[in-house]
């Protein structure tokens, strides 16, 4: 089963993307989500809500792609292990 | 799927407590059972019922408690983490003399092997940091 | 209940806060538990594994010493990332504990193994 990364902090971002495979999940929550404003080379995905409260909606690229939590959830039903970076 | 949720970032100095609760409650809203919620390190300040929310700011504690009495779940408190941390429920009090309990009734005190329990009992295992 | 595969994945220098010591001490309880735990140092982390410690020196607990308590407790399965090494001038013979260097390829498939992983 394919990995679910969360990162909740730029500066992990790194750290994460270097071991992440190509098959896993990337899901930037709280101030993670700033480290979509920046290119970064692998699909990425965004909390809809800590986009919306830092103001950022027009500064993540469309490759980001926007969840809920409802989604959130789902993501975590079809990944194991679920790795937090902060 | 049964889910195990841990906590690790204080109120107010992250946001750790606030997204693990909507979490929590998108987990049940599809039908999940969770295992427990265990608090660690400065997370453990969310136990603390003195805390006043400023007014825009709802007080997450409260929102904890009403989940986890409707869908039978232990809010759990790391007792060593806790402690030392100023977050005591009645029997600690007593035990060490101090001139106040604070620990909201929702919440309780175990030990790390709850959390390990938690973990080894649960189909996913997801942690909130600091 | 059936032993699970759990990853500690610490990248929190020492002293910085009280997390290191706590994530260790959480790791020597999912040993007593009987759980497959497994330790990945990464990123500030390492510094951890540094020897030569005092904890006392700013009163409080020394983590060198709390980590050599793992393989006390069966956890044998110990890991430091060979990058983050690297990145710091550490060499195994500076550390108090005996790792494993892993590179990134084989922090990936340590994370694959996974049941859980608990951050610091």
């Amino acid at each position: 089963m394919a990995t679910l990364h969360l990162v909740n902090s730029q500066t992990a971002l790194q750290s994460c993307l270097d071991v992440a495979a190509d098959d896993d999940s990337v899901l930037l929550i709280e101030d993670g989500v700033y480290g979509a404003t920046t290119d970064v080379a692998r699909a990425l995905l965004v909390l809809a809500p800590d986009v919306e409260a830092r103001g950022l909606k027009d500064r993540i690229p469309s490759t980001a792609e926007s969840i809920d939590y409802d989604q959130f959830v789902a993501l975590v039903e079809t990944h194991k292990p679920i790795v937090t970076w902060c | 799927m049964k889910f195990a949720i841990s906590v690790h970032g204080a109120p107010f100095s992250s946001s750790a407590a606030h997204s693990a609760y909507r979490f929590a409650e998108a987990t049940l809203d599809a039908g999940h059972k969770i295992a427990r919620v265990f608090f660690y390190h400065d997370a453990v300040r969310t136990g603390d019922s003195l805390s006043v929310a400023p007014q825009e700011e709802n007080t997450v504690i409260d929102r904890w408690a009403e989940l986890s009495e409707k869908h039978e779940f232990e809010l759990a408190v790391c007792i060593a983490a806790s402690l030392k941390r100023g977050v005591i429920n009645d029997e600690a009090r007593d035990r060490y003399e101090k001139p106040a309990a604070n620990l909201h009734p929702a919440f309780t005190i175990v030990g790390l092997g709850q959390l390990i329990d938690a973990i080894a009992g649960a189909d996913r295992f997801i942690s909130f940091g600091a | 209940m059936d032993a699970k595969h759990i990853l500690y994945l610490l990248r929190k220098s020492p002293y910085s806060s009280s997390n290191a010591v706590e994530a260790l001490d959480s790791a020597l309880v999912a040993g007593v538990f009987e759980q497959n735990v497994s330790v990945l140092f990464k990123d500030d982390g390492v510094w951890q594994l540094l020897d030569g410690q005092r904890g006392a020196a700013i009163e409080r607990r020394t983590v060198g010493n709390v980590m050599q308590a793992l393989p006390q407790y069966d956890i044998e399965q110990l890991f430091a990332c060979e990058v983050s090494l690297n990145e710091r001038g550490l060499q195994l013979e500076d550390l108090a504990l005996t790792v494993k260097p892993l590179s990134l390829e084989e922090q990936r498939k340590l994370i694959t193994r996974q049941d859980a992983v608990v951050n610091d």
